[in-house]
């Protein structure tokens, strides 16, 4: 039990140094578009390189069923065979990175990290109350729609002062 | 001019759950999280690489000045982006998405409230206030109570 505590404790501490991690990325990203003076390349430097750790990452830990994958025909018939939309979250991904690159020097860290954060509370219930991409649907409620009250007051308190 | 920046952040923000969730459709499908976090952002690369092709006239210059730019500045946004990504990838199965979210969150508002009062990494620097306390902790209750109901 004691055991189960201590590692709970562990995965918070990750949990905030993850946290932690983001903020820094958006301004490392944006030192970067400084000395290159644009924001699609800076953007594109930080995919790349995070590409490159994935793939070591993944053929490391996932070996054997990447050599499984590696069955010409298991890949072509799953790429022909799956939904477009499915390749689609990377586009997602360098939308978000570059407007945090684009919004951080004019905004500042704060109101960028609260900012990405209320559009992904707010889009995370539609996602619930539909019950889009096969989620389980969660209808929105008065609570909700108070949480969701409180983070825009908070926003504009911190925008203001 | 300011509420147009403001709506375009959380514009931004909205990407991210719903990328979240097509990345774990492919991660379910092809079985692993680290391979669909990598095709995620191998296309992101790609997608990159054509936008910086078709909107950056002086392209190939600005790729000649890779070289004279500090390692850290050069990998550190990458590195730091897959570390985020591949923790809450382990976090989420062993804390839940609430405590998943309450602790990542936290860690991101301590540190960019620092940025901004330190006014590290030529950010302008922006003390921070009572008000500004303030703002966090409506946020912070704000999200504790849509995970909570």
């Amino acid at each position: 039990m004691k055991n189960n505590t201590m590692n709970v404790f562990l995965y918070m501490m990750l949990g905030l140094f993850a946290g932690m991690a983001s903020p820094i990325q958006t301004s490392i990203n944006s030192e970067l578009r400084n000395a290159l003076q644009s924001p699609f390349i800076a953007s594109l430097i930080s995919f790349l390189v995070g590409m490159v750790i994935l793939l070591f990452l993944t053929s490391i830990i996932e070996h054997r069923r990447l050599f499984h994958l590696n069955n010409l025909h298991t890949a072509k018939t799953f790429i022909t065979g799956s939904p477009w939309w499915l390749w689609t979250g990377g586009i997602l991904g360098v939308i978000f990175i570059t407007s945090n690159i684009l919004l951080l020097p004019i905004v500042g860290a704060s109101l960028t990290v609260v900012l990405a954060l209320s559009g992904q509370m707010i889009i995370a219930l539609i996602i619930d109350h539909f019950g889009w991409f096969g989620t389980p649907k969660h209808r929105l409620n008065v609570q909700r729609m108070l949480g969701i009250v409180l983070m825009i007051t908070g926003i504009i308190i911190i925008q203001h002062f | 001019m300011i509420i147009l920046i403001l709506i375009a952040g959380i514009l931004a923000g909205m990407a991210i759950p719903v990328q979240t969730s097509i990345n774990s459709r492919l991660g379910m499908k092809i079985g692993s999280p680290y391979g669909a976090a990598a095709i995620s952002f191998f296309a992101g690369t790609l997608i990159l690489v054509i936008v910086a092709l078709v909107t950056e006239r002086h392209f190939l210059s600005i790729i000649g000045l890779l070289p004279s730019i500090p390692l850290w500045i050069l990998i550190g946004g990458g590195c730091l982006g897959v570390f985020y990504l591949t923790s809450n990838i382990l976090l989420l199965p062993r804390l839940g998405s609430a405590l998943t979210v309450v602790v990542t969150l936290l860690g991101q508002m301590v540190m960019a409230l620092a940025i901004d009062h330190f006014g590290w990494f030529h950010i302008p620097v922006h003390e921070l206030n009572f008000p500004r306390i303030i703002g966090i902790l409506f946020i912070i209750s704000g999200v504790f109570i849509i995970k909570k109901y």
